[in-house]
């Protein structure tokens, strides 16, 4: 438990930066949902590429059919190298009225990676058609199986994640904005502009936070275009959101004022702009990115919320939200489950984040690591 | 590839053909397709009531049988056999007035959904030139407080509340524009300006609440009783007005008494903010095939429930007994589970719609250009032509819909084959050269189409996803719009709201289910063909629908081919000439064939109907919809609970 | 004492006021609101006549006065216990909200309890065992409530509740039950019903109890006298009982506050998902038909709800730690 002991001599030396990573690193937890984390970013940000279809395509052949195995071993048990698919065979049972698809063994589509598929338009910026895994034309895959209209609910999940996830960040980035601005504001000049922030910020906390997004939400006016209404969600989350962090902003700066640094630079006559966003703001630049990290998943699950209640984003944009409101269905649990796959990636997301948020503020907090 | 699409077709044309669209008619007693007979005509004359009711005779409470029967009550003949007493009966309260507890209309129809058939009005005779009706009342039927049925309760309507202004404050025709007369205790007579045949149609088909207790409402009602009196009271009891008040006790909208007595099954005891709470009406006058006094069940419980999701689990795992109206088709598999697990049945009854969806552009919205655009008729033709109507009926149906345009049922005696097939065929080339051919093409090269001037061309679709599968329905329609280019959005309401912008001409395009398409309610509301009605079914063409109503003082004058299409039909419900009445119904049918003043998907669906393992006597086969009211030509009150 | 609570109270009353005027600023906004449709739809219909209905109705809402003179007639209502009446139902809003507001309150305080009865234990494992396994495992425990969205869970578990247990579905009672008075019998099948959504509800504010929990014990485990106490010999089940975990359990106290804004937000879903005769369902319902008023009612309710959650949670907080008071 000797502290001094057990410093080598590379960490005394080390960046406050680097100890802190040394010391998020000891959340072993929070190092893998780091990784989880910023692969499904890269995959959301170039989702054209990694969805094999977009997201609205049909297959009329493939109405609530359930996950293609992806087999390397055929039905008469040869192995084939490049791993493939069985096409369904549908036959809608005229007792139950259920579709049941099986596997035909006479088409098998083998997988083709980095290969030629659907035309998309990467980020409405150039047409291309390559993608990191693809089948012939004429032939189908559905990795999750497809919804009610035959869409593809792989493509789906990817695509939902690029609006759900981006929403998160904007959101933060956004929220960032106004906890700074106004925590800092209130903390650092006091006196009555911090009691009006006060003020506010209870105001805004004590109005039921759901409630209060439901009617603000119903605000939106209908004819806004989905880029509008996505926007729009946005500001009125981050909207509530931004009082937590401006609360602890506020706190911060108020402890600090009085610290010896900041006395000293404002005796050596920095401005009060070079004070705040010098010395001020990175003493707790660990502790604002936590808070920020920690505001992502409830703006991801305040977005699901918000389209199963009918509104938030709507169809045709494609959110985690609007696809588990199309799965939030008594029939799909009881038959087709598959439909709830984009559930398991936004409880994936949400714990990720959580973990990366309690990691960095144990690695942020001088007393962690004791034990 | 190709085997694949074979299996795929075959399945198709082999499912399309099984819909059951038209049901034979001896699925059901033959006495249900006759005018009811009386216990004198089958010489019952010996009596039983339910056990629950003889205990209350006992005690005093209740007068005797015979003194709360009519003296020749009418016989029903159950569906399957004599049923037993006793039970409660659970249902969602959304089939409450539509299953178990039906209404009696003055006239009722027959199981086959074609033709009028005596209730309470037992006999009635048009003068030869069908301006004046009169109609006899069966005798000794009693309201459920054990007041006499009189001609009074007839009349009441009529003169009180639609000729009240302030319970109505714009009289709409035929009711502004006759004379109802009571001539005894035992008849009335309505005078018409203008012949009017098909009104006993109306009289049968009337929804609840339409025969007054009017001894009861006369205390709520200004014109008998202290007007300051009654606001006073109205006020206290939390209404805004009095009428608010009288039609909360009237139409049962009130969780406690006062509550306005019935003729029907059952009545309203109370509410809460979950159930309904419905008991036996122990003065109802039908009787089975033995002479018991009819409903066999003794209560109705009805679940308020707004998530669909709890009614499709609730159904599906046997816990109601009886669920129609929230049903879903897509769910039948759902149900067809339950089967199995809890021992529920699911019979597939037959939508009574001309097409479970009809689109309505609307043609009198406040928009210059939106309206340019509707009117132009290779803009409606392109909308039909780009829904892909054989994969709606796969997808949705099951395969065993109907792909059709919105038209009468193919029963129906103004039915033409050509009707149903009008651009109802998928031709998304053809869509995209009518579009072309307008001039709304893309001008900004983002895939989707422009107004000719350039501006983009976004169409909200407002409308309530109830009674069929409206928003699947409509999701795959709009994705078919976009295919040919064009880019429309959804947008689903609630009830109050749609009630309220449908009528305000607030919605650029809506959309209802095309019932209305039985030889009952074609003739005298052919709503998706004729601008004749305001309400939350349309936002259609609503101010027309205002300058033929205020002849021609207020609204907007139509083009000469609507003024066309009404006169048309001005006519038709005038004549008493059947040829002539069926001649002018094809040529208003025809006009939309050519025009597609409404655009229609896929009609005649199967409807689920989960019944439990212990309600018997629902006919396995029956017609689903608001034509012939739901279930109540089925009988409900034979329907029994297994003991 | 006295003077504390007088003090908080006198600061409620801004609070409120201005919180009234956000929620009436969120009714006005929303184009083609019910009244404004309505009275459309009544001028369409129209024509002598309804003059005097459209009328009574502008006059109801006080259409026809000055936007400031509209907030302080509702305002006024508000505060006389006359929350309007509501377009959709045909009924005055009060008698709608007081016969839900019951099970809202049920509801949250079973579910309040649940959070606490899952996360203390965890959150004292979780610090004492810092980084072991166990504190892995139960921290995802805790976060899987907070992560599935809560309609989900609430739809799966109805599921789950009917096929194992035979629960009937959605509702708070067997619907044989709802109507008899009370007695043990259906306050068993309240608890029957009472598990789905307070599980659904209690694990969603765990994560956040567990954190902060854990944080503060961390913190309280380290300071001198624990080492000392440990040098000593103390077992170490007593150890952390004795003085760490009831120093770091007081800011619970606190909790209550903000714990219930966020109980009465997962109530309206879960409600709405089981059918469950609260508030939240008739508020989104209110807010679908865009019955602004009543959803505006139910806003001003609910967080009036919540600042006296949040004064009652301070009042115990000043209690437990005298400093307070004189802050």
């Amino acid at each position: 438990m000797s502290e001094a002991a057990a410093i080598p001599a590379e960490l005394a030396e080390a960046s406050s930066a680097r100890l802190t990573w040394l010391r998020f690193k000891r959340h072993r937890l929070a190092l893998w949902a780091a990784g989880f984390l910023l692969v499904s970013y890269i995959v959301v940000g170039l989702c054209e590429f990694f969805a094999p279809y977009d997201p609205n395509w049909r297959n009329p052949r493939a109405i609530f059919a359930p996950p293609q195995e992806i087999h390397f071993f055929d039905h008469e048990g040869n192995f084939h190298l490049r791993p493939f698919v069985y096409g369904y065979e549908l036959n809608i049972n005229p007792e139950t009225w259920v579709r049941e698809y099986t596997e035909d063994p006479s088409r098998r589509y083998p997988l083709k990676f980095f290969s030629v598929g659907q035309e998309y338009e990467f980020w409405n910026l150039f047409n291309a058609n390559l993608h990191l895994v693809t089948v012939e034309d004429g032939q189908y895959m559905h990795l999750f199986g497809t919804d009610a209209l035959g869409r593809d609910i792989f493509s789906r999940v990817i695509y939902g994640g690029r609006v759900s996830m981006s929403l998160g960040l904007i959101g933060v980035v956004l929220t960032l904005f106004l906890g700074i601005l106004f925590g800092g504001l209130a903390g650092y000049l006091g006196g009555w502009v911090d009691s009006l922030v006060q003020r506010a910020i209870e105001v805004i906390q004590s109005i039921p936070t759901l409630p209060l997004w439901m009617a603000m939400s119903a605000a939106l006016p209908p004819h806004w275009s989905p880029i509008g209404i996505y926007f729009g969600l946005t500001v009125i989350l981050s909207f509530i959101m931004w009082t937590g962090l401006a609360r602890e902003v506020r706190g911060r700066f108020l402890a600090m004022r009085k610290e010896d640094f900041v006395v000293a630079a404002r005796l050596l006559g920095a401005s009060q702009m070079r004070i705040i966003f010098k010395h001020m703001l990175p003493s707790f630049t660990s502790h604002i990115i936590t808070i920020a990290t920690l505001a992502i998943p409830g703006m991801i699950l305040a977005e699901t919320a918000l389209s199963f209640l009918g509104i938030g984003l709507r169809p045709p944009v494609v959110s985690w939200g609007v696809l588990l409101q199309q799965a939030q269905n008594y029939q799909v649990i009881v038959l087709t489950p598959w439909l709830l796959i984009p559930g398991l990636f936004v409880i994936l997301v949400v714990i990720a984040f959580n973990l990366v948020g309690d990691g960095m503020r144990d690695a942020a907090d001088p007393y962690g690591g004791r034990h | 590839m190709t085997r694949l699409i074979l299996i795929f077709h075959l399945i198709v044309t082999s499912t399309a053909y099984v819909s059951a669209s038209e049901i034979p008619t001896d699925s059901w007693p033959v006495s249900w397709s006759e005018p009811a007979k009386t216990a004198s005509e089958l010489n019952l004359t010996v009596f039983r009531q339910a056990p629950s009711l003889k205990a209350r005779v006992e005690s005093g409470e209740l007068p005797p049988l015979a003194k709360r029967l009519p003296n020749d009550p009418v016989v029903l003949e159950p569906f399957d056999r004599i049923g037993q007493y006793g039970g409660t009966a659970r249902v969602f309260h959304s089939d409450s007035l539509w299953s178990i507890n039906s209404t009696e209309p003055f006239m009722t129809i027959d199981a086959a959904a074609g033709q009028i058939l005596p209730n309470v009005v037992k006999r009635w005779e048009y003068s030869d030139d069908s301006k004046v009706l009169t109609m006899y009342l069966r005798r000794g039927v009693k309201w459920s407080d054990g007041s006499d049925l009189t001609a009074d309760d007839f009349v009441f309507l009529h003169q009180h509340m639609m000729l009240n202004k302030e319970i109505t404050p714009v009289p709409y025709p035929p009711w502004r524009d006759m004379k109802s007369i009571k001539l005894d205790d035992y008849s009335f007579r309505f005078e018409f300006e203008k012949p009017s045949p098909l009104f006993i149609n109306t009289l049968g088909q009337l929804s609840d609440f339409f025969i007054i207790p009017s001894r009861f409402m006369r205390q709520f009602h200004a014109d008998f009783t202290d007007r300051e009196k009654l606001i006073e009271r109205a006020r206290e009891a939390g209404y805004i007005s009095w009428m608010a008040y009288f039609n909360s006790i009237l139409r049962w909208q009130r969780n406690d008494p006062p509550l306005a007595p019935t003729i029907s099954a059952y009545q309203l005891t109370h509410k809460t903010p979950t159930t309904e709470y419905y008991v036996r009406n122990p003065y109802y006058w039908k009787v089975d095939t033995e002479g018991n006094q009819l409903p066999y069940i003794d209560a109705v419980r009805a679940d308020i429930i707004e998530s669909a999701e709890v009614m499709a689990a609730k159904a599906a795992t046997g816990q109601v007994d009886f669920a129609g109206f929230p049903t879903r088709t897509q769910d039948f598999p759902l149900y067809k589970l339950g089967e199995k697990s809890a021992g529920i049945t699911t019979l597939q009854w037959s939508r009574m719609t001309g097409s479970d969806i009809v689109i309505m552009p609307n043609f009198t919205i406040e928009d210059d250009r939106l309206r340019k655009l509707y009117w132009d008729s290779r803009f409606r033709k392109a909308l039909s032509l780009a829904i892909n109507r054989d994969e709606m009926n796969n997808i949705i149906y099951f395969g065993r819909g109907v792909p059709r345009q919105v038209t009468v049922n193919p029963s129906s005696v103004y039915f033409e084959p050509e009707f149903a097939r009008a651009y109802a065929d998928y031709h998304p080339e053809r869509a995209r050269e009518l579009l072309t051919d307008m001039g709304v093409v893309d001008l900004d090269g983002d895939g989707l189409r422009n107004y000719p001037d350039g501006d983009e061309l976004v169409l909200t679709v407002e409308f309530l996803d109830s009674e069929g599968p409206k928003a699947i329905s409509m999701e795959l329609v709009i994705a078919y719009w976009r295919e040919v280019g064009l880019d429309m959005r959804l947008k689903l309401v609630d009830p109050a709201l749609q009630q309220s912008r449908a009528t305000g001409n607030l919605m650029q395009m809506t959309v209802w289910h095309a019932d209305r398409t039985s030889d009952i309610l074609f003739p005298i509301e052919p709503f998706w063909f004729v601008p004749m009605h305001l309400g939350w079914e349309e936002a259609h063409w609503n101010l027309w629908v205002t300058w033929f109503r205020s002849d021609g003082e207020e609204g907007e004058q139509p083009p000469d081919e609507i003024i066309q299409l009404r006169e048309w039909w001005d006519e038709m419900i005038l004549t008493p000439n059947p040829a002539r009445r069926i001649e002018l119904g094809k040529n208003i049918l025809r006009s939309n064939a050519e025009n597609l003043w409404s655009i229609g998907t896929v009609g005649l669906g199967p409807q689920p109907i989960v019944v439990s393992k212990r309600l018997k006597n629902v006919p396995t086969q029956g017609y689903w919809g608001w034509d012939n009211r739901f279930a109540m030509t089925y009988h409900p009150a034979t329907w029994y609970l297994e003991q | 004492m006295a003077n504390y609570i007088i003090r908080r109270l006198l600061t409620m009353i801004p609070t409120l006021l201005v919180i009234s005027l956000v929620v009436f600023i969120l009714i006005q906004l929303p184009p083609g609101d019910i009244i404004t449709s309505t009275l459309e739809s009544m001028r369409q219909q129209g024509m002598e006549a309804s003059d005097e209905q459209i009328e009574a109705l502008k006059a109801q809402y006080n259409l026809d006065k000055s936007m400031p003179m509209q907030y302080l007639h509702w305002l006024f209502n508000f505060v006389q216990g006359d929350m309007g009446y509501s377009i959709k139902y045909q009924q005055p809003v009060n008698t709608l909200i007081w016969e839900r507001m019951g099970y809202t309150v049920i509801i949250a305080i079973a579910s309040l309890l649940f959070t606490w009865a899952l996360s203390i234990p965890i959150g004292i494992y979780s610090a004492v065992r810092q980084y072991g396994w166990g504190d892995y495992f139960f921290t995802i425990v805790g976060l899987l409530g907070l992560a599935t969205p809560n309609f989900l869970l609430a739809l799966v578990l109805m599921y789950f509740g009917y096929t194992w247990f035979g629960v009937s579905v959605g509702g708070l009672f067997s619907p044989e039950l709802a109507e008899a008075p009370w007695s043990w019998e259906k306050f068993v099948d309240l608890l029957a019903h009472l598990w789905i959504p307070m599980i659904v509800i209690g694990t969603a504010g765990t994560a956040s109890i567990i954190r902060i929990l854990r944080a503060n014990l961390l913190d309280e485990l380290s300071k001198p006298y624990v080492t000392t106490a440990r040098a000593k010999g103390v077992r170490p089940i007593k150890l952390v009982f004795k003085y760490p975990v009831r120093v770091a359990i007081s800011p619970f106290i606190s909790t209550i506050g903000w714990l219930l804004p966020s109980l009465i937000s997962a109530d309206a879903i879960v409600s709405i998902v089981l059918n469950l005769p609260t508030t939240g369902p008739l508020m989104l319902q209110a807010l679908l038909s865009q019955d602004m008023y009543l959803a505006g009612s139910f806003l001003m309710l609910l967080s009036i709800l919540t600042v006296v959650g949040m004064l009652l949670s301070d009042i115990l907080l000043a209690i437990v730690d005298p400093r307070i008071r004189y802050e």
